[in-house]
């Protein structure tokens, strides 16, 4: 399936010796989903928004995404544009305000809401598939699962964004960086990852990148991280929402779809 | 001669899919109504003796599942012999098209704000969604509804059985109300062949 639940086999990621990685956003990861992710944050009503904050992170999270070279897919900055223009519509003098009947955040409130109520509707279903799951027909089923057992909730790609952030902004910015070491490659990185997990196979999100000096060590370590999830080489984890972020090494073969056919060991 | 209800357990037996009502009955040559009462009695009997397997109402028919609480032994039996689960962007376009079939993929995509082309060619492949049709609207867009396989792979037995959407405010219900006006299918027939 090209879409899957955890994020580790939606991102798509080429990675060339040289050329920088591009890693394409899953669809499912939208500018609502962005921003409900941000409004969650707050601790707000979505009735309620915060506009002129919540564009403010919005606009950051897109540059870190930038930062990133994730690709950043168009509806983002169309969602961008939109903000931009209820905020400046939000600081107009009270008097030319008054002609406009409306709040202008309500068309954005009532798109919000709606998808909302059916992000918690596909929670619902969800529900519902693992209760159906535990009922078995006759006959085994055909079709194949990696073996993600676990019921670790996956992390989304928002999550490790901001826990990314939090490291970053753990670190002061340099003064003058001079470059004079050739900064670790996307390859080194992930080979010094490995061998990491190679002695401990569950880590804290943050304490591998703070293994890595630079802030562009950083990030490219966290590349390297996503291009790991890709591969399925490692799991993402959280035990609870706001939990730390845990990664898991799952080991240098991709999972194996004839393994059952081994039988039971 | 066997019984009407050791005849309906094996025809049960022999399906991998809920088998209708409709179809036990031209089996066995009886009517429905009777049909019916052995298979409650079959169902109860089934509880009684504390059997590995149920008698389950899904999808619209009668299925012979295996009890949830024996679970964990088929999984360490079957090993990764499960099926996928879906994506959030599967759940997330499935419960739109749940709820407010049928629907346009412009619509799907204009709730979640992102492209869904991909997730709906997923639910297709998986028989969870159809093409109902086409809408009447400009360039007549086809028109996706859940499947009978749907109702089956969430245990429900009809569309009823849905979870009632949330309320979030007022400001939709309006709108919503006219929505849930949509007549949904009311006997959605058994599966066949899903496996």
């Amino acid at each position: 399936m090209r879409e899957g639940g955890s994020f580790s086999d939606t991102a798509e990621a080429t990675v060339n010796s040289a050329a920088p990685m591009r890693v394409r956003l899953p669809a499912f990861e939208g500018p609502l989903d962005l921003l409900l992710h941000l409004i969650q944050q707050q601790e707000v009503e979505i009735a309620d928004i915060p506009i002129a904050k919540i564009t403010k992170q919005y606009l950051e999270t897109l540059e870190l995404m930038r930062e990133l070279d994730l690709e950043v897919a168009g509806e983002f900055l169309v969602m961008a544009a939109t903000l931009m223009r209820i905020k400046a519509r939000t600081l107009l003098p009270a008097a030319i305000a008054e002609e406009e009947e409306e709040d202008p955040r309500e068309g954005l409130v009532r798109q919000l809401m709606e998808y909302s109520r059916f992000k918690e509707a596909a929670q619902d279903l969800s529900r519902l598939e693992s209760d159906r799951r535990l009922l078995y027909e006759r006959g085994a089923p055909a079709q194949l699962e990696d073996p993600e057992a676990s019921e670790l909730l996956p992390v989304s790609l928002f999550r490790l964004l901001d826990a990314l952030k939090t490291v970053l902004a753990r670190q002061a910015p340099p003064i003058a960086h001079t470059i004079n070491a050739e900064p670790v490659s996307l390859e080194e990185a992930i080979s010094l990852m490995r061998s990491r997990f190679l002695s401990r196979p569950r880590l804290l999100f943050e304490e591998i990148l703070l293994s890595f000096v630079t802030r562009i060590e950083k990030i490219t370590a966290f590349l390297g991280l996503l291009e790991l999830l890709k591969q399925g080489r490692v799991a993402a984890t959280q035990e609870t929402l706001f939990g730390p972020i845990w990664i898991e090494w799952r080991g240098d073969e991709p999972p194996d779809p004839d393994r059952n056919e081994e039988g039971d060991a | 001669m066997p019984t009407p209800k050791q005849i309906v357990e094996a025809l049960l037996f022999a399906s991998d899919a809920p088998v209708g009502l409709s179809a036990l009955a031209e089996a066995l040559e009886s009517p429905p109504e009777e049909v019916a009462v052995t298979l409650r009695e079959l169902g109860r009997e089934y509880e009684k003796t504390e059997r590995g397997v149920a008698l389950v109402e899904i999808a619209g028919g009668y299925q012979v599942l295996s009890r949830k609480e024996c679970a964990p032994w088929i999984e360490r039996m079957l090993r990764a012999r499960r099926k996928v689960r879906l994506s959030r962007a599967g759940l997330e376009t499935l419960a739109i098209v749940a709820y407010k079939q049928p629907i346009t993929k412009v619509e799907v995509d204009s709730i979640r704000g992102v492209d869904s082309g991909g997730a709906l060619h997923t639910l297709l492949d998986r028989n969870l969604v159809l093409i109902q049709g086409r809408s009447k609207g400009v360039g007549r867009p086809l028109l996706y509804a859940t499947s009978p396989e749907f109702l089956s792979y969430m245990g429900l037995n009809d569309l009823a059985d849905l979870p009632g959407l949330k309320e979030l405010g007022s400001v939709l219900e309006e709108r919503e109300r006219a929505q849930e006006e949509l007549p949904l299918s009311a006997e959605p027939a058994p599966v066949e062949g899903a496996t």
